[in-house]
């Protein structure tokens, strides 16, 4: 067997994170041998932040890893901070063994420990890799990219990770986990939640972040990202922010969008935005016209959410002022996954499934600590129980008043129905947002991983911390 | 970069003439409140537009004319980006700017503390004759629709010119307080939040 063997260290904090495929040796080998060590480091995104993080291999974001869809990983992990962690290894279909889920398919690394990873990555596309220890740990920084590439792409002529992530003010943590935090909504479309409120109703479940980053630092210390005239560039954009929605825009053009979560839309679409939920990816491409500079901003109400962009210049232009955006999204047109997958005249027919499951999220009220599902809160809550083959259709009714980016591990889902409404072209997705306030949505999935215990949670940290998690179990 | 260059750089934007904007023929105080808003100015020039990654804001008719200050926005130099802004709504914005202590004869209104939690003291200083009647309410925009707190009647203190209340903020974010007093408005961008 052949191996190839190389360690990623990205400088941290200033990183053009451009995309390379591997090296002729690494692309040609059957396995790819990397080392992930998580510990801790200084993190100064921007002037007068300074936070103790964690990162792995002293990146922050950690490094990008990249393979050939068919070669397979092994990763060695090392975890060098003082809390139990472990990697998770987000949209990939893999042994559950290899999940990372800690408690659940393996005991959390210690401080001190180490843990082997060993799967083939896949599906092909853009996945991302963070640490699932049940603690704060993946919000103080452990997290990157991981691209599996699909040998079915258009080439670009040039790729670029953007992963926008944000620095948490680490006691707000604590209280918005107990419901009090005040921290600022920032939807600048409003969130659900915020057009549902009344004069005197109060927010406490919010996290407040202190730095807005893209690949590790805070605009204008963004590393740019160059390009050249008749260039195609592709983007391949993670939002790693735990609680957070974002937008994403290039001023002065369109983004041509082809993938969702690493998988590939059936129709591509191209908008002014994105819109990306905590833990969605996105591939956006754009072509390069005309000589110039731009922002590719995150939007935000934010009062900080300049700091979230980085520039995009072509050649000589590097001085040049970029064209930048508003930072209000009134009228500019977003993606959205009924625009995507466009919708239907009726509801979704879900009688020829195997298992149907039904969950009505709930809990998050003002003080509360409780976020549920059918009322339960994590390791309580009904368990969605499959036997491999099986046709299984999983829907959700939000009674809360926030979105929640629901989660399935080990498994691409289908979204078939939003709020009562089937989709005619369903988006394969691994996480997908549901709508506030009586918002409905469905999956369906087949039963086709290595059997396990596959976690199903809400990927906003602070909702799967205080209990909105489940489990898909294999019979 | 070091925040000595980035003050130069942005400062440098601000004496370079370029381009030609039209002085407006009634610029529009109000709609110059509500574009600094919206495109998060206060990101890099401070919540109190006390200076930041940008220079201070408050003030800034002392400093420039106001001929300066619109050709800084319309052919800024990096980091600060260039804005889509029509000449008018240039225009809005610097009237907005060279207002914000009272520049114009217009009235001044003050937050404290300056940067809000859930509540804060409003005074508003009216130059001229005293009005009649002044009350605030705090609006935030949210897409196509608004939330609003309760009004606040405000009352006079021992100076006629000098008017106060307490405005709450019901979340933290970005809000605005219109203040109408005898037909008049005054918009205050705020920036509220425990954060």
């Amino acid at each position: 067997m052949r191996r190839s063997s190389f360690l990623r260290t990205t400088i941290a904090g200033m990183a053009t994170m451009v995309l390379r495929s591997p090296g002729e040796a690494a692309a040609n080998a059957e396995t790819v041998d990397y080392t992930l060590v998580a510990r801790p480091r200084v993190f100064q995104p921007a002037q007068g932040v300074r936070v103790n993080a964690l990162a792995y291999n002293g990146a922050l974001p950690g490094p990008v890893l990249r393979v050939r869809h068919g070669q397979r990983v092994r990763v060695r992990y090392r975890n060098q901070t003082d809390v139990p962690t472990a990697v998770h290894w987000h949209g990939m279909t893999l042994p559950n063994a290899m999940d990372g889920a800690a408690g659940v398919t393996q005991p959390p690394v210690q401080a001190g420990g180490s843990f082997v990873y060993e799967f083939a990555p896949g599906p092909p596309g853009t996945r991302w890799y963070h640490d699932h220890g049940n603690g704060s740990a993946e919000m103080r920084g452990l997290f990157g990219m991981f691209v599996v590439e699909d040998p079915r792409d258009a080439p670009a002529d040039v790729e670029y990770a953007i992963v926008l992530h944000d620095v948490p003010r680490v006691n707000s943590i604590e209280a918005a986990r107990n419901g009090v935090s005040g921290a600022p909504m920032v939807d600048p479309l409003g969130s659900p939640e915020m057009r549902q409120m009344r004069a005197n109703d109060r927010m406490g479940d919010e996290v407040a972040y202190v730095a807005h980053c893209i690949n590790g630092a805070s605009y204008p210390g963004t590393a740019p990202l160059r390009v050249k005239v008749g260039q195609r560039v592709r983007l391949r954009v993670l939002n790693a922010n735990l609680t957070q929605t974002r937008y994403l825009r290039l001023a002065g053009h369109r983004l041509h969008v082809t993938h969702a979560d690493g998988n590939p839309l059936q129709r591509p679409i191209d908008v002014d935005a994105l819109r990306i939920g905590a833990a969605e990816r996105y591939d956006a491409w754009f072509e390069v016209r005309k000589p110039g500079a731009w922002l590719l901003q995150g939007l935000s109400s934010d009062p900080l959410a300049f700091e979230q962009a980085v520039v995009v210049h072509t050649e000589g232009m590097e001085h040049a002022t970029p064209d930048g955006s508003a930072q209000s999204i009134a009228g500019v047109d977003y993606f959205t996954y009924e625009q995507a997958a466009g919708v239907g005249a009726g509801a979704f027919d879900a009688s020829s499934a195997t298992v149907r499951k039904h969950f009505t999220l709930g809990g998050g009220e003002y003080g509360s600590k409780r976020w549920t599902m059918n009322g339960a809160v994590w390791p309580n809550t009904e368990k969605v129980i499959v036997a491999s083959g099986n046709s299984v259709v999983v829907g959700f009714t939000n009674k809360t008043d926030m979105d929640h980016p629901m989660h399935l591990h080990g498994h691409t889902f289908e979204i078939v129905e939003i709020d009562g409404r089937s989709l005619v072209r369903p988006l394969a997705k691994d996480v997908s947002l549901v709508r506030a306030n009586g918002g409905t949505m469905t999956w369906r999935f087949r039963a086709d991983s290595p059997p396990g215990r596959w976690l199903l949670h809400c990927h906003n940290e602070v909702h799967m911390m205080d209990g909105m998690m489940t489990e898909v179990v294999y019979r | 970069m070091s925040s000595k260059t980035l003050c130069r750089l942005v400062g440098a934007s601000l004496i370079a003439l370029g381009g030609t904007v039209h002085a407006a023929v009634a610029a529009d105080v109000n709609a110059g409140a509500t574009l600094v808003q919206s495109n998060g100015c206060a990101g890099c020039h401070g919540a109190t537009f006390q200076g930041g990654i940008g220079p201070k804001l408050y003030g800034i008719e002392h400093r420039l004319k106001r001929e300066r200050i619109a050709a800084a926005i319309k052919t800024p130099k990096a980091p600060m980006p260039k804005f889509p802004f029509s000449d008018g709504q240039i225009s809005d914005v610097v009237a907005y700017l060279t207002s914000l202590d009272g520049g114009g004869g217009r009235p001044v209104a003050t937050l404290s503390p300056r940067n809000p939690g859930k509540s804060a003291v409003l005074t508003v200083r009216f130059p001229g004759t005293p009005p009649k009647h002044v009350v605030a309410i705090p609006v935030m925009q949210m897409g196509a629709s608004s939330m609003t707190t309760p009004t606040v009647v405000l009352h006079p203190t021992g100076d006629p010119h000098v008017w106060t209340g307490t405005v709450a903020f019901s979340m933290g974010g970005p809000w605005t307080i219109d203040v109408k007093y005898d037909g008049g408005l005054l918009k205050l961008p705020v920036t509220a939040g425990s954060m």
